[in-house]
């Protein structure tokens, strides 16, 4: 896939494109409180709330607080913060988790980043935290995360439907997952 | 017009305390936890559910949950319970449960009696748009019911539970009020 080939030994936190930082206070205070564009409120809203003018640090703030599996993403050429994205939900039991990724630099919500994000993301989950099946929730419109999530080898298993409030119609909710087997088979 | 809360063998009731003992001891069987528990099997104690800091007490409080009681209306015997979880005001959905762990009573019908009535409920009296279920892909007859009741397949978790050494998956079902209201006027 691409030029992505990762092999075990590398640093797990760095893709082709960004990498996985830390969440500090001093990350959070440089970003802006002025709230995000239209784009980047449809992109960060996960439909289980009102879309609501929220700014880049209040993002940064609510990934610092989601607990030690969290990340900043930074781009590897000049340590740029262009996002965050952290495991929620996490059951040991059966070693899965559900990924949240916020974009919140408008020019880096690209299929390129996207992917890039995605491919890190996971080889940071099946090689370092030991995790057995990654989910996405992606809303119906979010086309971009649609298709980044089947470039990267996500199955879609199902569509919630009306599970969705936005602008006055209901949407619906796609589930996508790969399990580390499925994974190591796409990256060989 | 129907009472709302009661059905042609049961009734759904506010839940009490005093049943909670028996329903500790109930659900510490292995073969009803893997059928309603999809996390890890564990004995259970009645403190588990009468601890007013504990998860069970804290669900019953909490204001997106409405929990009953499932008695049966002859006799007024406690069989288990049914309710609405995880209301979302903005998108008026929420997620139904049933655990009717009385184990004289399984299999007998109550559990699809004691779902109707609950659906009824959120469709009607919450309002809601969208009911829906997680139910382990294992637990045919389960699933057979929600089918029956209207609920269709929406998704397959894939190996999103792990019991016996063995990842299971977990299917997400569904009815819209639309749906509902289709069949039930």
């Amino acid at each position: 896939m691409d030029d992505f080939a990762p092999l075990k030994g590398d640093d797990v936190r760095r893709g082709l494109k960004v990498y996985l930082d830390s969440i500090s206070n001093a990350t959070i205070e440089v970003l802006s409180n002025v709230p995000l564009s239209e784009s980047l409120l449809y992109h960060l809203n996960d439909g289980n709330t009102p879309l609501t003018p929220i700014s880049a640090k209040a993002v940064g703030q609510s990934y610092k607080e989601g607990g030690k599996l969290s990340f900043s993403l930074r781009l590897i050429e000049n340590a740029d913060l262009i996002g965050f994205c952290r495991f929620g939900d996490v059951g040991w039991q059966a070693r899965h988790a559900q990924l949240h990724l916020s974009i919140v630099e408008e020019a880096y919500l690209t299929p390129e980043i996207v992917i890039d994000v995605l491919q890190t993301v996971l080889k940071l989950a099946y090689w370092e935290a030991n995790l057995n099946r990654i989910a996405v929730h992606c809303i119906e419109d979010n086309t971009l995360l649609f298709e980044a999530l089947k470039h990267t080898g996500f199955t879609n298993e199902g569509r919630l439907r009306d599970d969705v409030y936005r602008n006055g119609r209901y949407l619906d909710r796609f589930i996508f997952s790969i399990l580390c087997r499925e994974w190591e088979n796409i990256i060989g | 017009m129907t009472f709302i809360f009661e059905g042609e063998r049961i009734r759904l009731t506010v839940v009490s305390n005093d049943v909670l003992p028996q329903f500790a001891a109930w659900m510490s069987d292995f073969g009803l936890q893997r059928l309603v528990n999809p996390g890890m099997s564990v004995p259970h104690s009645e403190d588990d559910f009468l601890d007013p800091d504990g998860w069970f007490q804290g669900d019953l409080k909490n204001e997106k949950t409405r929990m009953f009681e499932v008695r049966t209306r002859s006799d007024d015997i406690f069989i288990g319970h049914c309710g609405i979880v995880n209301v979302n005001i903005f998108t008026h959905s929420a997620e139904i449960g049933i655990n009717l762990a009385h184990p004289d009573y399984r299999g007998k019908g109550y559990g699809g009696e004691s779902m109707r009535l609950t659906m009824r409920y959120g469709f009607e009296q919450l309002n809601l748009n969208r009911i829906y279920l997680r139910v382990m892909s294992f637990n045919t007859r389960a699933i057979r019911l929600y089918e029956k009741l209207g609920f269709q397949q929406e998704a397959r978790e894939r190996e999103v539970l792990f019991h016996d050494g063995i990842y299971f998956d977990q299917l997400l079902m569904g009815i819209l009020r639309r749906e509902w209201e289709a069949v039930n006027g």
